[in-house]
């Protein structure tokens, strides 16, 4: 059984030693390099482009400004990070657009003219104060409901003993993958041919059949390894098109690299969100009303939904919720989805607004929950697909030592330093996309998985030969993957935690279809692996393919489907020097079955560790007055570092979830990342008795001033 | 970037006379980002490495650094963790160990400020005179409690000079006109100064070493910041005082993060000095010494970042 192994990461040894090739890395001589210029203003019109001393840079070959890419068509949002197109026009919406491309024969060259160019924009007012603006929001359709009722909060209130209510916020935050998106775009022959860094190939591959208006069969979408999406991604954007367009006009390949500060405006982030909670319970704990509002910043012409309510309409029994997610559109780029969208940033309002209640009814944090644990969706009424998120309240706080907690906060310490200890519930809906696979097998013996997923970090190039090891009795290392690929099977973005779940069931049944083959080849059941290369030879077959797909059932939108957990932290607070330092972390996890528990204990633990970040470091902030993100790179925009982070711990419960997927997965791959935010903002209270309704946590909060 | 020439200097002399009119490197930690956004366009850059200047020795009862020593060679160096332990310590928390590896004394006492608008190419008096200083109306989280002015209001960034100013450190400055002194005060421009100007010194000025007194104290180095390791000060403070029977015989504090240069606190230890110690001491003279201070509403908090930093330094309970 090599599923459930702890099997090492079968593309680690490449990554450490340098040989995993990312898109930056081709060889692609014939490739002009292109180099954007970037909007400093908000919000204006392009008047003029002063080009000659750029052009008199030698190797300069094209200078592109707007409306020199010749036209596009349209393109759905869902398609594309975003539907508006830069440089098509000579509008600018807002700070950090293109409003040029250069190309030259070589990178050097491109940035030099690129510094040289003179380009005259006439500003307009903007609009960048997000707070501010909250009366300005707006409802937009989305992928999901914008807004739930269940029963009616008024009664649930009216009925309520305890009443409390409170406004958090969370912070614009960026993915900050390590390798900044790259693409080397070919136009040729009304075709065409695109390596680019993402979590998607079949999704580029549809937006640009879409905006060039070229059959999807004539254009082929590869990667090499990805060095981080987190989604950043995992939808297709500007400088991907920009780059095929470019090629189209130039007559050559063209390959852009984004420079770090580029990637602060040119792929999303995670927006700021505001949330406002109502929550009613009796003196036992029991909700009796949920009432949350979210809203987000968006861009000013392109919609994206943070459904910061999301978790709140299925997380708690109780007989009264409404929920309601809105949009502020401002002059900032466009935001999009970040590990871990919607519950990510939502579930900070909720789970701090539940320790708030369990201290004022004098309650463990823990009992509250557990009194309030949803048994079927509260809101649509379904039964959950799983829900082992009792199990994970049990065992985290059994391996946290949560029963050392001490109720009143400013209690314990270590010498002059305040220890507090604080909990949360996670919780991610669950996403599923169809996916298909090749496996084939070799008269060697060997095995190949072919799918058109993506490694992006994750640790698909090890769970997929796991799984089609496992339905062939195979050892894992006669397994091999190719990925990243048009013109491999189709399968859906490598995001919202679905890989494993997606592809790994669509690999599964093509295993078991070449087996059954197999086995009908030989003309007998139970055959022996070893006799594998025996039964082609017979046959005179040098190889044998089979594909298999899947996509998730209808009849399995009767349940509800989340992935759970309960995360724990402890934090420490020195007297002087009160910058909250987090002490230990264990997060217990309900995401169906494990089928590498190294591979998923890293992602639980990335995860956490993420939402450490989010808890006390990460925020991107925005100056209202120049409409702009105020540093756009790692110099004043933190991420943790190791000495941040303490011991991590994730356990997983025992669970098969036999609706989410045939090898019984749901998601892992972000649910680590939700509830750790809340978590620590509560430790932060049980330490000092201070409330904390914003993250990022900050000294400032503490000292009072 | 504009393409320019490299050249090892052979002698301090001649690395002077090219300095005149081109710039030094050292290690690089800092020049390179400078380079790469567009802060300095050298014709030659005159490297300084070949020079040595890196010894680490006694004088007298005190220290001789010279310009070159690595950060972290200084950090480790026996003489300098018994007689300067605050700097050694504030080295310990500066950057990364990759970076104490390579950055210099020197070098890292001539580093830009780290003002995210100067360093991101948003309008800033420093980088393009006359451009206005985004942080008047922006983010003034890390802005001086003290500015420069009203054109500048951004923080001197460096560790281990608000060691050396507590310490009351000297340079040794060789240059066009000679070899002087200076007092680490009188290193960096004086207040209303014009913002483009790292430090006073001219071209060709050369730092050849770093001199600290014997000092009957000794100092400690607390920084606060937000991220544990690799991060720059919210406020820090080196300080340390002598107690005779439980009043403050001498005192001796310096505050990093809150103005264009370490910032000696001379008006707080004239009030320590004489009064039984406590923690409120230290409160009632900080209140003195930033009595003049003009934070923007972002930056207030660092007043009392910068109290409980000076109480920490001058506990002298504390585990130093």
């Amino acid at each position: 059984m090599t599923i459930g192994a702890s099997l090492p990461r079968q593309d680690a040894a490449v990554k450490v030693t340098g040989a995993a090739r990312y898109v930056a890395d081709l060889e692609a001589p014939d490739a002009l390099e292109g180099v954007f210029v970037l909007s400093p203003v908000a919000a204006g019109r392009v008047r003029s482009i002063v080009r000659h001393a750029a052009l008199a840079v030698p190797g300069v070959v094209r200078i592109f400004g707007p409306g020199d890419l010749g036209g596009l068509g349209s393109i759905a949002h869902w398609a594309a990070g975003q539907a508006s197109m830069p440089m098509m026009d000579d509008q600018v919406r807002h700070e950090g657009q293109p409003v040029a491309l250069v190309l030259a024969t070589s990178r050097i060259a491109a940035r030099e003219a690129a510094s040289r160019l003179v380009v005259a924009i006439d500003p307009v007012p903007h609009q960048a104060d997000f707070e501010g603006s909250l009366e300005q929001a707006i409802e937009v359709k989305d992928w999901a409901p914008t807004r739930s009722v269940v029963g009616s909060v008024a009664d649930g209130l009216a009925a309520a003993e305890v009443v409390l209510s409170g406004r958090y916020r969370t912070a614009d935050r960026h993915h900050a993958a390590l390798e900044p998106s790259a693409v080397v775009a070919h136009w040729r022959d009304g075709g065409i041919d695109v390596w680019t860094s993402t979590q998607w190939v079949f999704g580029v591959r549809a937006a640009l059949a879409q905006l060039f208006s070229v059959a999807p069969d004539q254009v082929r979408v590869r990667t090499g390894f990805v060095g981080g999406g987190f989604g950043a991604k995992g939808s297709t954007w500007p400088h991907e098109f920009l780059a095929v367009a470019a090629s189209r006009e130039a007559g050559a390949p063209v390959r852009i690299v984004l420079t770090r500060s580029q990637t602060f405006t040119m792929h999303g982030y995670q927006p700021a969100t505001i949330q406002e909670l109502t929550l009613g319970a009796r003196r036992d704990g029991t909700l009796t009303a949920i009432r949350h509002d979210s809203w987000n910043a968006a861009s000013i012409a392109d919609d994206y939904v943070e459904h910061g309510s999301l978790g709140s309409r299925t997380m708690y029994a109780c007989p009264n919720i409404e929920t309601l997610d809105r949009i502020v559109r401002l002059n900032r780029p466009q935001p999009t989805f970040m590990r871990a969208p919607h519950e990510g940033p939502g579930m900070v309002g909720l789970e701090i607004a539940m320790d708030e209640l369990a201290h004022q009814l004098g309650l463990d944090p823990v009992e509250l929950r557990v009194r309030n644990y949803a048994e079927r969706d509260p809101t649509s009424g379904k039964p959950f697909s799983s829900k082992a998120l009792d199990q994970c309240y049990r065992l985290g706080a059994e391996r946290f030592g949560w029963s050392e907690r001490s109720p009143v906060p400013g209690v314990r310490r270590r010498g002059d330093v305040l220890l507090g200890m604080g909990m949360a519930s996670c919780l991610m809906s669950t996403f599923r996309f169809g996916a298909s696979a090749r496996v084939t097998l070799e008269r060697d013996g060997s095995v190949l998985i072919e799918s058109g997923a993506h490694e992006i970090g994750t640790g698909v190039r090890t769970i997929l030969p796991q799984i089609a090891a496992d339905a062939l009795g195979l050892s894992i290392d006669r397994v091999r993957v190719s990925l990243g690929d048009t013109t491999l099977p189709e399968a859906g973005g490598t995001f919202g935690s679905a890989t494993t779940m997606s592809v790994g069931s669509a690999v599964r049944v093509a295993a078991l279809k070449l087996k059954e083959k197999l086995e009908t080849l030989a003309g007998e059941p139970g055959l022996e692996p070893r006799e594998y290369g025996e039964v082609l030879a017979l046959h005179r077959l040098e190889r044998l393919s089979e594909e298999g797909s899947w996509a998730p059932a209808r009849e399995e939108d009767a349940y509800a489907m989340n992935a759970y957990g309960a995360v724990f932290v402890e934090v420490a607070v020195a007297p002087l020097d009160p910058v909250p330092r987090v002490t230990r972390c264990v997060g217990a996890f309900s995401v169906g079955r494990i089928i590498n528990p190294r591979t998923a204990g890293s992602q639980a633990i990335g995860g956490m560790i993420w939402g450490l970040g989010q808890a006390l470091l990460e925020e991107s902030r925005v100056d209202k007055m120049l409409g702009r993100f105020v540093a756009k790179g790692f110099g004043g925009c933190q991420i943790p570092v190791n000495a941040d982070i303490p011991t991590v711990e994730a356990i997983f419960a025992d669970e098969f979830d036999p609706h989410a997927s045939p090898i019984g997965a749901r998601g892992v791959g972000e649910i680590g990342t939700i509830g750790v935010g809340a978590a620590v903002a509560n430790a932060v209270f049980n330490a000092t008795g201070i409330r904390v309704r914003d993250l990022p946590i900050r000294v400032e909060h503490l000292i009072g001033a | 970037m504009k393409p320019f020439a490299y050249r090892p200097a052979v002698s301090v002399a001649d690395a002077i006379a090219a300095g005149v009119g081109d710039s030094f490197l050292a290690a690089g930690t800092e020049v390179i980002p400078w380079l790469r956004d567009g802060l300095l366009e050298p014709t030659t850059l005159i490297d300084l490495l070949p020079l040595g200047l890196d010894r680490i020795e006694r004088d007298g009862g005190g220290l001789r650094i010279g310009a070159l020593a690595r950060l972290a060679d200084v950090a480790a160096d026996p003489d300098v963790r018994a007689l300067a332990p605050s700097l050694a310590s504030a080295i310990d928390q500066s950057a990364t160990p990759a970076i104490r590896a390579m950055g210099t004394l020197g070098g890292n006492l001539l580093q830009q400020v780290r003002c995210p608008y100067f360093r991101s190419g948003a309008p800033c008096n420093r980088r393009l005179p006359g451009a206005g200083c985004s942080v008047a109306r922006g983010d003034q989280r890390y802005a001086a409690l003290m500015p420069l002015s009203f054109h500048c209001a951004a923080v001197h960034p460096s560790d281990p000079a608000v060691a050396l100013t507590a310490l009351e450190a000297s340079v040794v400055v060789e240059g066009p006109s000679g070899r002087r002194r200076i007092p680490i005060d009188q290193l960096y421009p004086p207040a209303g100064s014009d913002p483009g100007a790292v430090s006073t010194l001219g071209p060709g000025d050369l730092i050849l070493s770093i001199e600290i007194p014997a000092g009957p104290i000794a100092l400690r180095y607390r920084k606060i910041r937000d991220r544990a390791s690799f991060d720059f000060a919210l406020v820090a403070a080196a300080g340390g005082l002598r107690l005779e029977g439980g009043t403050v015989a001498e005192a001796a504090l310096a505050l990093g993060s809150v103005a264009w240069k370490p910032w000696r606190c001379r008006r707080a230890e004239t009030v320590l000095v004489g009064r039984p110690w406590s923690a409120g001491l230290v409160r009632e003279a900080m209140t003195v010494e930033l009595a003049g201070a003009t934070p923007l509403a972002g930056s207030r908090y660092k007043i009392e970042l910068a109290v409980r930093a000076a109480i920490a330094v001058l506990d002298p309970e504390a585990v130093p």
